[in-house]
């Protein structure tokens, strides 16, 4: 799974309160980007998340497809105070409907919800929006961890079921690794 | 350069807004006001005047949440005292009066206002002649006047102007009151707190001021007790003009130095001294003087040793009943909601302290400087040239073999450290010196003398640091949005790191850096590449940049172009072949998981590791970056590599790449060793890149000073490798220091032709036994050598055959750029039929 988006919309954060359960105000910008792993168990199966949250700078885009090209699940995030960002992930989504494989499942995350008071992207358009583009949406806030574990399990539950690469024979969803290409440009 | 003579150590206690849970517009936390006061405090320090006492610390108090303690240099005795003990001539009030305006002067011209000058809070350093220091200044500065302190500061209602009891707003003019109010204490001989309590006072002024039309003369004559003075008309007009009811009808302080100075001869200030006079001055001093070593020590200097040296400034105070806590039990609130907002019981939460200054003990610091012999830490720099040993000037070299982290802490060996290389850096001009800096730098680089070194190793001159004053950094620009964004994420573990003014100053730098480079962009990570220098320098943006930029000049070279594709690339794609000469089992490992660095190694080396590693172990690792050429941060690389090897060595795909993602804890002395040893056994020429700095080749470091270039190869080209090339001149070298294997893949016939001398012939790269050749390979490995192969037309058979040798785990392969072709005139290094032909 990939997670995209504008820069400081809270990506990082998502994965972390989903994976570790913890939240820093000031966390960190991303780098190229990280990589982080989290089990769970469904009712009918166990579910491997590996998780990739890419680096929001535009520069930094040209990396993106290195991340998302092998993924089964994008969760592609705004910030419900920032019209700008939501732009962006329209713009991602977009791409990853272009270019990424075909049934990928595709989460639109409004996070920041804890900051409704500043809110500038009503929940009514970006679910229609949602909606019309066949999309998971949520609104979700890392801070206060509301709806993360559930556009998770959301994606998780929309994921095809079955012994992928044979190893793991106990209905184990695992996504597959990214895929390299060997002549793609890394840093554009 | 103040030293401490006999100066101390004094501290006094703020009580900072108590913040419950505040956000601010982005829905992060408000930054507290101990930690904009931190911010603003850093300007303080760097003020610097004759009669000003110099600001030291700032310690936010982490037991008594909102309180801050300041420290600044003080003295034992104050003009209060001085008053009343001796009788001063007219002559001498008016040189003090000097003095005090001087200070005060300066701290117009640089924007602040004193807001607190009293009679007792003119600090008396020296006697004869007197000469005295404001302390206390600034503080509503500090403070943002008084927003973000609950204690009021006002220290006396003596010297307070009619404004500041009114409303406590305080201005350049109420300072000018304050200076007339202290002059006429002086004058007068009256000191008022003998003779009136602080409302009878009040109730003075606000007599006389409401008469406003000649408050000054009711004032004057009111205020004083005795006519029994030498009248001196200067001070009376100087005096009555300052105590003038209406601010603005006040003097401003550049007038009344102009008439101060008017009847006063500041030449005579000036002494000649015979220097066998001064000689024999030291001399009797170092004999008599317990701590002559610390009073000739800079303040600053001085100060971080006491740190060092005992217990915290919060510790101190609290022992001493200063601060005074609570029982926790007792503190609780009412009730709690939301995100601990507290609510009742406010009264027992808010921390007491008495508002005292209070002289911290420095008899701790005394005992360990004064068990150092006077000779060990002040030594001539001279002698260590004349000798030129390193050893000798490494003093302790039991401490000198401890981590860095440790030897940081040692107040003697610091004191010795700080003392050789504050020398060395002050004489940097000189002829010679730089390369002295480097040696000593190569042991450790204190502290408190980082940000000099490194401007001195990163050669920035004084012209080069009026460039930031060229540049609008005030102006919007393209990157602004994403500076909002990044920069109050940098680094925010550092407690500096989080006030405002470093966030003001990381952005004018940044901006300032992208306006003096047009061709680079910004990409994140840049703020985490500027934060050190704008630690180090926190008060001189002007000299941050030219370091920064003069850094990613060298290290970074076109890292940060709009497109640096091909940069990043072949940087990671030597890396990789890098990792391949070093550890042949892990690159394999990694190359069969499909584990590349572009997918770990962006951020190390986009930033210099200013992303990934905390700020005190990136100053450590930037000590020696400083010190080696562009190639280092690749070999710090390795080194982490290195570090990581156990768990990556059988690790699969997702334990890699959690791993670094993930990044534990480095031990930055392994770090460093590994990175330095990989830098002296690695050829070179192996690190050879076409986008590489043009600095590189101004950069000479014997034995290793030959030519580096190789034949460039695209990113692609690069990635058909799996071990790195050595330059012509490079393998000529080695192979007359016989600091190589040479393994020769052609034919038979072309090698019986000519090779190589010493080289081995292995004319069956099919073959995969390497059944004549392991033995040699083996002994190269035990050396460190290289093995290189020497190819002739086929440049894809090395490729295959180095390949080959990587992945059956043999370190240290490396191909010869050209083949025999490259080499073939050079008759000094081919034989004909020298070597028997080892036929399998």
């Amino acid at each position: 799974m990939v997670l995209l988006g504008e820069s400081a919309v809270g990506k990082s954060s998502l994965v972390l309160r989903f994976v570790k359960g913890q939240f820093h105000e000031y966390q960190e910008s991303t780098i190229g980007a990280a990589f982080l792993t989290q089990t769970v168990c469904l009712e009918e199966a166990t579910v491997k998340f590996e998780i990739w949250d890419t680096a929001g700078q535009e520069r930094y885009h040209s990396l993106a497809p290195m991340y998302y090209r092998g993924s089964q699940a994008a969760i592609v995030v705004y910030d419900i105070t920032n019209q700008e960002s939501f732009q962006k992930a329209k713009n991602w989504v977009k791409e990853l409907q272009r270019q990424a494989s075909p049934n990928i499942v595709i989460a639109l995350a409004g996070n920041k919800a804890d900051m409704a008071n500043k809110r500038v992207v009503e929940y009514e358009e970006a679910n229609a929006y949602a909606e019309e583009n066949a999309l998971l949406f949520m609104e979700t806030s890392a801070k206060t961890s509301m709806n993360v574990n559930d556009v998770f399990m959301a994606i998780a539950k929309k994921l095809p079921v079955g012994p992928t690469q044979g190893q793991d024979s106990q209905g184990t969803v695992d996504m597959n690794q990214p895929q390299q290409q060997s002549k793609g440009s890394c840093c554009k | 350069m103040r030293s401490l003579a006999n100066g101390k150590f004094g501290a006094f206690i703020i009580r900072s807004v108590e913040e419950g849970g505040r956000t601010c517009a982005n829905g992060l936390p408000l930054v507290p006001p101990n930690v904009r006061m931190l911010g603003r405090f850093q300007h303080m320090k760097a003020l610097r005047h004759e009669n000003l006492c110099q600001y030291l610390d700032l310690f936010r108090c982490s037991l008594a949440k909102n309180l801050v303690i300041i420290v600044s240099e003080h003295h034992l005795s104050n003009l209060q005292q001085l008053c009343k003990n001796t009788n001063l001539t007219s002559l001498e009030v008016i040189d003090l009066s000097l003095q005090i305006a001087k200070g005060l002067e300066y701290l117009h011209e640089q924007g602040y206002v004193h807001g607190n000058l009293d009679i007792s809070n003119i600090e008396v350093f020296q006697i004869k002649p007197i000469k005295i220091r404001l302390a206390s200044y600034a503080l509503s500065y500090l403070t943002d006047f008084g927003e973000d302190s609950e204690s009021l500061i006002i220290n006396s209602p003596y010297c307070s102007a009619p404004e500041i009891l009114l409303s406590g707003s305080c201005s350049e003019k109420s300072d000018v009151w304050s200076f007339g109010m202290v002059v006429q204490q002086m004058y007068t001989k009256t000191l008022f707190s003998d003779y009136w309590s602080g409302p009878q006072f009040i109730s003075i002024i606000e007599k006389c001021c409401k008469t406003i039309e000649n408050a000054n003369q009711c004032l004057f004559n009111t205020l004083q007790k005795t006519t029994d003075y030498e009248k001196n008309d200067t001070l009376e007009k100087i005096i009555m003009n300052c105590i003038n009811a209406l601010p603005s009808k006040r003097p401003t302080i550049t007038e009344i130095l102009k008439d101060l100075n008017l009847n006063d001869s500041e030449i005579e200030d000036f002494e000649y001294v015979d220097i066998n006079a001064l000689r024999e001055e030291i001399q009797e001093r170092m004999n008599t003087e317990k701590c002559f070593i610390l009073s000739e020590m800079p303040i600053e200097d001085a100060f971080f040793l006491w740190k060092m040296s005992g217990a915290s400034c919060e510790s101190i105070m609290i022992r001493k009943g200063v601060i005074q806590l609570r029982a926790p039990v007792s503190t609780v609130p009412s009730s709690v909601i939301e995100d601990f907002v507290f609510f009742g019981n406010e009264e027992s939460r808010q921390f007491q302290f008495d508002d005292c200054l209070v002289i911290l003990p420095d008899d701790k610091l005394l005992e360990k400087i004064s068990s150092l012999k006077i000779t060990d830490v002040i030594r001539p720099i001279y002698f260590a040239r004349i000798t030129d040993s390193t050893e000798d000037i490494i003093i302790d070299r039991k401490t000198s073999s401890l981590t860095v982290v440790i030897k940081e802490k040692d107040v003697k060996y610091q004191a010795q450290r700080m003392s050789i290389l504050r020398h060395l850096v002050d004489c940097i001009q000189f002829d010679g010196m730089e390369e002295l800096l480097r040696k000593e730098a190569f042991v450790d680089i204190p502290p408190v003398l980082r940000s000099r070194v490194w401007r001195s190793l990163l050669h920035v001159e004084d012209e080069d640091c009026l460039d930031f004053y060229n540049l609008d950094t005030l102006a919007p620009h393209t990157s602004d949005r994403q500076l909002d964004v990044d920069i109050p994420r940098c680094h925010q573990y550092e407690d500096m790191m989080t006030s405002p003014a470093a966030h003001s100053s990381l952005r004018r730098i940044l901006k300032a850096w992208l306006l003096s480079n047009t061709n680079y962009v910004y990409w994140q990570g840049c703020d985490s590449l500027a934060a050190p220098f704008l630690l180090l320098n926190f008060n001189d943006p002007q000299i941050a940049l030219p370091c920064l930029n003069e850094f990613i000049n060298r290290y970074l070279f076109n890292f940060f172009l709009r497109d640096n594709s091909a940069i990043i690339q072949e940087y990671l794609a030597v890396f990789n072949h890098l990792l391949a000469y070093v550890d042949a089992q892990l690159y394999t490992h990694l190359a069969d998981l499909g584990f590349f660095p572009e997918l770990y190694a962006i951020p190390w080396f986009l930033t210099c590791f200013a992303h990934v590693l905390p700020m005190h172990k990136l100053y450590h690792v930037w000590d020696y970056v400083l010190l080696h050429d562009t190639s280092f941060p690749l070999m710090v690389g390795l080194a982490v590599m290195k570090q990581l090897r156990p768990r990556l060595i059988d690790s699969s795909f997702n334990d890699a790449i959690l791993l670094f993602s993930d990044l534990p804890d480095l031990p930055i002395d392994k770090l460093i060793e590994n990175a330095v040893y990989y830098y002296k056994t690695i050829p070179p020429s192996c690190t050879f890149r076409v986008h590489d700095s043009p600095w590189k080749a101004t950069y000479s470091d014997a034995p290793y000073n030959l030519n580096r270039e190789i034949s460039p190869f695209t990113v692609a080209e690069l990635k058909e490798l799996n071990c790195p090339r050595m330059s012509k001149d490079e393998f000529c070298w080695r192979v007359h220091q016989q600091s190589i294997v040479v393994i020769d893949i052609r034919s038979s016939m072309d090698f019986n032709r000519g090779c190589v001398i010493r080289s081995i012939h292995y004319g069956n790269i099919e073959d995969d036994t390497f059944k004549n050749v392991m033995n040699a390979f083996k002994i190269a490995q035990e050396n460190c050598h290289p093995i290189c192969v020497v190819w002739g037309k086929d440049f894809a058979a090395a490729v295959r055959f180095s390949g080959k040798l990587v992945f059956k785990s043999i370190n240290g392969v490396c191909i010869l750029d050209g083949g025999f072709e490259n080499i073939r005139d050079d008759r000094s290094l081919i034989t004909i039929g020298h070597f028997k032909i080892i036929e399998l």
